[in-house]
């Protein structure tokens, strides 16, 4: 496993060997870091848009719905600290990793 | 007969009673979060309780010898608002100081202390500090005293995702690296300070608080019936305890550290001089682990202090021995360098991991949140000290700087709110913290600023000084009467440009 932990102001997609994640504030407050490959076929999910009505993520290929709960509680392990963000990926402690900042157009807009 | 019939009723019945009690409570709680009394009723039973004579303000700068004379400063009890929870940017203001006075006096109710000489003298305050008056009034404002000054800890720290004991096991680990590696900034602002000897004894003095009485909080986890992990948690426990061996309990060492470095070991003999972030550090573990409900924040939390304490104590020992050479006494914190090294790796293997495994992921978050409070707390706690240090060595520039604004408050072009004060060398010394920066300008006698036990800023007529805002400090009047003015600002340095 490989522990990292960056500034969510400055990073909020992270890339470690094969896999991505993207940071996404809730509408409760909390953050999460979320794997970027949509469950059903792969679909970029920072790329969704947030439904407001059904407070759920939707992915902008098949509409495939993550819900704010399903956000929260099956994301990669995350601590958001006095400004700070932890997060325990699940790959070895050797894999190479790259943080960026992209528009997450599935950023609730209220958050 | 069969008894199933009724049970069944009662249960059927039950669902509807408990969803109105429930919204009723939640209406009640979301009226007056952390309180189960009304905001004006709590202000009064705060009041009440804060003048009780155990503490009652006191004219001692060191309390000597009793360990229920524990003044919380009326005064500011009467001042502040406690139904309203504090952020993180107030933890260590000036109602957050006495909330922690009075949190520690309530915990520590459960604790026996005894003076160690003429207990007939102490009867009285023995009975009254133990009494069910004073018990049970503590517990009518504890909940409300703890969500003033903990409450801010659920904002600044979320957890969230998938946890699992690995997921646990390597952030701990990389917390563990991280914090190994690292120079400690509080022995390293002691050993730079302008008088390290003083700023090592005022590390000393703070670390009493907790450590002429360890482990006392967690102990409140040993009890009880939770399987394997009770006793592997007891271990632990037993090891701090010094197995029953008296010059081998863990107080027992750091007694004799503090003789060596010439200061009191009595029990909450430096009361006065406690910091908040003091304070706040001995309130949290008794705030987790008197409340089951937050047991597995409580073994989080002790994991972490057990895993870092080990690093900590084989700094602040050489830093100790860089500062007051061979006569201090380290064994404390060589004792523990070595055996909290075992401790942690117990906590972690023996405590946290089985809990999971038998409980379930779903404690990780409650486990992850109590190793953060704790190392927020910590963070707080070295910057409370560091500033703390920073303010006696910046004394002769503070007093410039005072000199510098009182003449432009002269001349007219600066008009601070200000309170005018007429003590006598009869009034009790209160140590307080302020939430603005002041400034102290004495019209007439003789006025002592006092910093530490032995740290004190002669002010006469004519003099000034700044306090920066949350520095502890007191005043004593040394002339038979003075008359001093205090000036309020909210950045004094604001004044200078």
């Amino acid at each position: 496993m490989l522990v990292v932990t960056f500034d969510p102001e400055q990073f909020n997609f992270l890339t470690a060997g094969e896999s991505s994640y993207f940071l996404l504030r809730l509408p409760d407050g909390s953050l999460t870091l979320y794997n970027d490959y949509c469950d059903h076929r792969g679909g970029p999910l920072h790329l969704g848009h947030w439904d407001d009505l059904a407070q759920c993520l939707v992915c902008p290929w098949h509409a495939t719905k993550y819900s704010a709960r399903v956000l929260r509680n099956r994301g990669t392990p995350l601590i958001e600290r006095s400004g700070r963000v932890t997060a325990v990926l699940d790959v070895p402690s050797s894999t190479q990793i790259q943080l960026v900042k992209k528009t997450i157009l599935a950023q609730p807009h209220a958050c | 007969m069969n008894n199933s019939g009724q049970t069944s009723l009662a249960i059927a019945a039950a669902p509807d009673e408990t969803a109105e009690l429930r919204e009723t409570i939640n209406a009640f709680e979301s009226t007056w979060p952390g309180t189960v009394w009304p905001p004006v009723e709590t202000k009064r039973l705060i009041e009440l309780y804060a003048a009780r004579p155990n503490f009652d303000d006191t004219s001692e700068w060191l309390i000597r010898d009793n360990p229920y004379c524990r003044p919380i400063d009326r005064e500011s009890t009467q001042r502040f608002d406690f139904t309203q929870t504090v952020n993180r940017s107030e933890a260590l203001g000036a109602s957050a100081l006495a909330a922690h006075r009075m949190l520690l006096n309530i915990y520590e109710t459960d604790l026996v202390f005894l003076p160690e000489k003429n207990f007939a003298a102490r009867k009285n305050d023995f009975a009254s500090y133990y009494s069910n008056d004073n018990k049970l009034l503590g517990e009518m404002i504890r909940p409300t005293l703890e969500a003033h000054v903990f409450q801010f800890l659920e904002n600044e720290i979320n957890v969230t995702g998938k946890w699992t004991l690995e997921a646990v096991k390597s952030y701990l680990q990389d917390l563990i690296v991280k914090h190994e590696q690292s120079e400690l900034e509080m022995c390293t602002a002691i050993v730079s300070s302008a008088d390290p000897v003083r700023a090592g004894r005022a590390l000393l003095l703070q670390l009493a608080c907790d450590f002429l009485s360890e482990a006392s909080a967690s102990a409140r986890n040993i009890l009880g019936k939770y399987g394997a992990i009770q006793s592997e948690f007891f271990k632990i426990v037993i090891d701090d305890y010094g197995y029953g061996v008296h010059p081998a309990k863990h107080s027992t060492l750091y007694e004799n550290t503090l003789a060596t470095a010439d200061l009191i070991s009595e029990v909450h003999a430096y009361w006065k001089f406690y910091l908040t972030s003091s304070l706040t550090l001995s309130n949290y573990y008794h705030y987790v682990c008197r409340d089951h409900s937050k047991y597995f924040r409580a073994i989080g939390a002790i994991a972490v202090a057990e895993s870092m304490f080990s690093h900590t104590c084989r700094k602040v020992s050489q830093m100790l021995r860089t500062v007051f050479g061979k006569s201090v006494d380290t064994y404390y914190f060589d004792e523990h360098f070595h055996i909290d090294a075992h401790h942690g790796r117990m906590a972690f293997e023996h405590v946290v991991a089985p809990a999971i495994e038998q409980h379930g992921n779903g404690v990780i978050p409650d486990i992850i949140r109590g190793m953060e409070e704790l190392q927020l707390l910590t963070a707080i706690a070295d910057e409370d000290f560091i500033a703390q240090i920073k303010f006696l060595d910046e004394l002769p520039d503070l007093k410039s700087t005072a000199q510098a604004i009182h003449a432009r408050i002269v001349e007219g072009s600066l008009q601070p709110s200000a309170i005018t004060h007429l003590g006598t060398q009869s009034q009790p010394f209160i140590t307080r913290v302020n939430n603005q920066d002041q400034l102290y300008a004495v019209q007439s006698g003789t006025l002592d600023l006092v910093l530490g036990p032995d740290e004190t800023v002669r002010l006469e007529r004519g003099h000034v000084m700044i306090v920066p805002r949350q520095r502890l400090h007191g005043t004593a009047v040394v002339s038979d009467e003075c008359c001093y003015r205090v000036f309020d600002f909210e950045d004094y340095r604001s004044c200078l440009s």
